[in-house]
């Protein structure tokens, strides 16, 4: 049978639970199910060969949670347990027409950043099991994920390891998300979008439960849909699950009319719901599949953006002409990327156009690392803004949902090495109406080169909807007749051509003054024009403005409400005074914990004083009085944090001051610090690292659950002469301990600190630490007596 | 099940000020972390209930499983009784999403975010024992014990979350290091008895630690 035809216009019938059949033959909780397709292998094939009596089309190999993270206590290797599994399997089908599917359950460790597992480990961890079975298994299943970032890992791993057809089910809470947050058109999106070839629900609800989620999903995706619920919910006490299979019954057909068409059921079912619903349930003869959606959405798990009104691409994301990003960049300070990114979001960025595009640094690391931190701090969608493929191609892989690539143009070589990139990794594309001979200035040959961009992604097999316009956006100072020929490329490419549009508007002033006077005004045209993706700083209200005030006017925004809760009491609020901080001195708001005012005190300074001698004379002294009340048990740790962050804001309008002056940064040495491994709690060395940072210290922050060679790697890299380590729990103090082995084995030439709140002094010095800190205020302390 | 409102004293304590009492900035702070809590977040819980099984050495397990209660502190604490209740609380995902988003603009209101989650979690456990209680009227409880308590050794998280089924049911999974994901998570056994149990002794005096904790050291417990 192929497959993937067959399930165009038929319906496959599913085994039901395993766990819960092998459960009432003895199996102990706690047993892992998997061995016994060693020591049990008649019972596997017996359970197997029932439900394909009872009808089942294709039989879930027993081998769920067969990866290497939960079989490690085993004596078995994951390819032996798979083989295993599919033999047994295998002999239950001999004489049928059944097929077996390579069952793929989750990892059993979550992945970054909820956890600390990397995405690459997670697909190498897939890509074995994928292979033990690829030769045996007639198709691939993942079921029971609830994390979209896991289960893309193991698509990816099936897809790139195997040509078998590839069957995902999530499982989702009657809140319809998953327990990561991940919801259904999100799901529905990024997988299809992946190529798999069915996708669904499976477990956590009974079929009542699913009947709404499958309705949803059924509205987002073109793909056959597998339903594969429990037998209702189970009972604690006696752990039984209490749904008849006339019941099951009964609502898997109103699931089969919300337009399900693979079904099976899942913990709690046997071989007679299978059978009932053989016996009752078909397709009618009508049955066809959806076709594929024309609207043009993107998204993370947790957030579907719709792009069925003009949405806001945040800007600030990118070096050009931002001296104080630059130098975050060479820093690899993701930090300011973070803060940026916030900002943006805050401000109402819908999406967030990331480009980490300098000479002299790695982009492709830059740029991995850069998505990384950014999706785990916000929901928001994102625009991969670079040309170079292999820049773009490692930011889609490690993306967490569908996003924006930016851009390919008219040129043969962009179309012919990007869109299969984009396509094999199912995002949007921003095509930019330029070529090899530069940018037409008439708006129907930059209109000519939208519709060769569009026909070719359309031919390599993309959906029109993922592919975006930018007209580009000229200097009105240089160009002025090119605007007008812009927005009405604009407006044919959107009328006639029916794809969204983007155009980058910060362009259009460069050279002139009041800038924002003229960004404003043109974005207005555009938007009336048919812009429905402008790139713009979302963090100058007169944009956003602009913004909301068109969806009013253009009764897009229902009853002006959204701009009414915007904007609706900003009457009432008095003006707030501005005089009132100038009283205050730099000093008093770093002590009381002030951060808006240490700022705005800061930037005044730094007009006629000297960055080093604020910091030395006023930033320094400050913070030392507040670390001194703290160790004197007059101040506690939360005012300590709220100085320390306020002169961190100080620092800031320092660092943006002396960036665009062309100075470097100040460093009184360096420190590296790190959270050991295994360990995840992150707070009180994130504190610490404040606290150096304002005393003038750069902090080279490895993060969390850091490896013993990444210590030091970076110890000997940055040649650094003290190194602070965090655990929190007794179980990672080993981990600690092994660190501090491995730097001294390598003969550094490095002090060790440690911290954390299962630390003594007697266990620091146990384990080979130089000095024990017992909060952050004496990690500064031991970071003047080693360094100055 | 909705949290309600957490104890300051405890948040307070968590926060290590110890008989002092914050200002009113960190009051406020506190007041604001407490209504975000509040407003975003849904525990989630799962338990199940087994018999008591004793082996012919004399230890224990959850009838129908093969996970051993190893240590003469669980023992002794489950000692009359012939039912355990295993919980699984977790203020889950999103509260440590929210303590690492806060982190990257206000870390001292990660920290207090923090004392409030800590806070809030053992507040969610007594809630659902209760409601679990309210179904077993026939039964008397012990008080909560949780693997890392004397010496009922943490080694048994992973046992204990895969006979509870917590990643398929709550989302619970757990590392090599045996730290749990969500991190405001906590795992305990109730003993069950039909007949009235005696009062056990809690706090410092039974503890491993109570050479070496800090909380000790400073005046405080850790709440046991």
């Amino acid at each position: 049978m192929d497959i993937k035809s067959y399930i165009k216009n038929h319906m496959l019938f599913l085994d039901g639970g395993m766990g819960t059949q092998l459960q009432e033959n003895g199996l102990e909780l706690g047993g892992i199910p998997e061995m016994l397709n060693f020591t049990n292998p008649e019972l596997i094939t017996s359970i197997h060969r029932r439900y394909i009596d009872a009808g089942s089309d294709i039989v879930y190999t027993n081998s769920f949670g067969a990866n290497r993270f939960k079989m490690s206590h085993t004596d078995k290797s994951v390819s032996e347990i798979i083989k295993a599994a599919i033999k047994n399997a295998k002999k239950a089908t001999e004489g049928t027409n059944a097929l077996v599917a390579l069952d793929i359950g989750p990892i059993g460790q979550l992945l970054e950043p909820t956890g600390s597992l990397k995405f690459e480990e997670a697909y190498d961890i897939f890509k074995e099991q994928i292979i033990a079975g690829r030769d045996d298994a007639d198709l691939i299943v993942f079921e029971t994920m609830t994390d979209l970032y896991e289960l893309k890992a193991g698509v990816l791993a099936a897809k790139e390891n195997s040509d078998l057809p590839v069957f995902c089910t999530m499982t989702f809470e009657e809140n319809m998300r998953t327990f990561t947050g991940c919801c259904i058109p999100s799901m529905a999106m990024t997988l299809e979008g992946l190529g798999v070839d069915a996708i669904g629900i499976n477990c956590s609800l009974g079929p009542r439960e699913l009947l709404p989620l499958v309705e949803e999903l059924r509205k987002h995706t073109s793909l056959p849909l597998i339903v594969k619920p429990n037998a209702g919910l189970p009972d604690p006490v006696t752990n039984k699950y209490e749904i008849t299979p006339e019941d099951f019954l009964s609502y898997m057909k109103q699931i089969v009319n919300a337009g399900a068409s693979i079904l099976g059921g899942c913990c709690g079912t046997t071989p007679a719901f299978i059978k009932i619903m053989k016996d009752n349930l078909t397709l009618s003869s009508d049955f066809t599949l959806p076709e594929k959606t024309e609207i043009s959405a993107v998204c993370t798990p947790v957030k579907a953006t719709f792009i069925t009104e003009p949405r806001i691409i945040g800007e600030r994301i990118n070096p050009t002409g931002k001296k104080r990003f630059k130098e975050a960049l060479m820093a690899h300070d993701i930090d300011y990327i973070l803060s940026q990114a916030l900002e943006q979001t805050g401000a109402g960025a819908d999406i967030l156009d990331v480009n980490v595009g300098l000479p002299n640094i790695d982009e492709k690391e830059m740029m991995i690392s850069a998505v990384k931190a950014i999706q785990s701090i916000t929901d928001v969608p994102l625009q991969i803004d670079s040309t170079i493929p292999e820049v773009i191609e490692s930011a889609l892989r490690v993306y967490n949902g569908k996003a924006i690539v930016n851009s390919v143009n008219g040129e043969d070589s962009s179309l012919e090495t990007i869109i299969p990139i984009v396509k094999k990794y199912g995002a949007a594309v921003v095509g930019l109406t330029l070529d090899k001979n530069g940018i037409p200035k008439k708006a129907d040959d930059r209109f000519k080169i939208a519709k060769k961009i569009i026909d070719h992604a359309v031919n390599a097999g993309m959906n029109k909807s993922d592919i975006y316009i930018d007209c580009l956006t000229l200097t009105a100072s240089a160009e002025q007749e090119a605007v007008m020929e812009t927005l009405k490329a604009v407006k044919r490419v959107r009328e006639e051509l029916g794809v969204n549009t983007v155009l980058g508007v910060s362009n259009i002033s460069f050279g002139l003054p009041d800038r924002e006077l003229i960004n404003h005004t043109f974005l207005t045209m555009a938007l009336s024009y048919g812009l429905t993706l402008p790139i713009i700083n979302p963090n100058i209200a007169s944009m956003t403005g602009a913004v909301r005030a068109f969806k009013l006017l253009s009764n897009i925004d229902k009853n002006s409400a959204e701009y009414i809760s915007a904007y609706g009491n900003k009457q009432n609020e008095p003006a707030k005074s501005t005089n009132a901080t100038s009283t205050l001195t730099l000093e008093e708001a770093i002590e009381k914990g002030l951060k808006n005012e240490a700022s705005k005190i800061t930037a005044e300074l730094l007009q006629n004083t000297d960055p080093m001698t604020i910091i030395n004379e006023m930033i320094i002294p400050a913070l030392d009085k507040a670390g001194k009340s703290f160790e004197a048990g007059t101040t506690f740790l939360p005012q300590l944090i709220l100085s320390a962050e306020s002169s961190q804001a100080s620092f800031e309008q320092i660092k943006k001051a002396m960036a665009s002056n062309g100075e470097k940064s100040i460093s009184k040495g360096k420190i590296v610090l790190a959270t050991v491994k295994g360990d995840v709690h992150d707070i009180g060395k994130n504190i610490v690292k404040v606290l150096l940072e304002n005393y003038g210290y750069t902090v080279i922050d490895l993060g969390k659950d850091v490896e013993y060679q990444a210590v030091v790697d970076a110890i000997i890299k940055h040649d650094v002469k003290l190194v602070g380590l965090s655990a929190l729990m007794t179980t990672t103090l080993v981990s600690m301990e092994n660190t501090i082995k491995l730097i001294r084995e390598n003969g550094l030439d490095c002090k060790v600190m440690v911290g954390g709140a299962v630390l003594t002094p007697d266990y620091a010095m146990q384990i080979g630490a130089d000095f024990y800190a017992k909060d952050a205020k004496e990690s500064v302390d031991i970071a003047k007596k080693v360094l100055g | 099940m909705k949290l309600e409102p957490v104890n300051k004293n405890e948040i307070i304590r968590y926060l290590r000020y110890g008989n002092h009492t914050p200002d009113e900035i960190i009051m406020n702070m506190i007041d604001e972390c407490e209504q975000i809590l509040l407003r975003k977040i849904t525990p989630a819980f799962t338990y199940k209930i087994f018999d008591k099984e004793i082996l012919s050495d004399k230890t224990i397990k959850p009838g129908g499983t093969n996970i051993i209660l190893s240590g003469n502190d669980i023992r002794e604490h489950l000692d009359k009784c012939e039912k355990l209740l295993m919980i699984c609380v977790t203020l889950t995902h999103e509260t440590d999403r929210l303590i690492k988003i806060t982190q990257v603009t206000d870390k001292t209101k990660a920290l207090i975010l923090d004392a409030v989650a800590n806070a809030a979690i053992e507040q969610v456990c007594d809630k659902v024992c209760e409601e679990i209680y309210q179904k077993l009227p026939d039964y008397f409880q012990t008080s909560r014990f949780s693997p890392g308590y004397g010496d009922f050794p943490l080694t048994i998280q992973k046992n204990f979350l895969n006979i509870l089924d917590a990643q398929k049911r709550i989302g619970v999974t757990i590392n090599n290091e045996n730290i749990m994901n969500p991190m405001k998570t906590v795992t305990a056994i109730v003993g069950l008895s039909k007949h009235q149990l005696p009062q056990k002794k809690r706090g410092c005096c039974c503890c491993k630690n109570n050479q070496t904790c800090e909380y000790r050291k400073a005046g405080n417990t850790c709440g046991y």
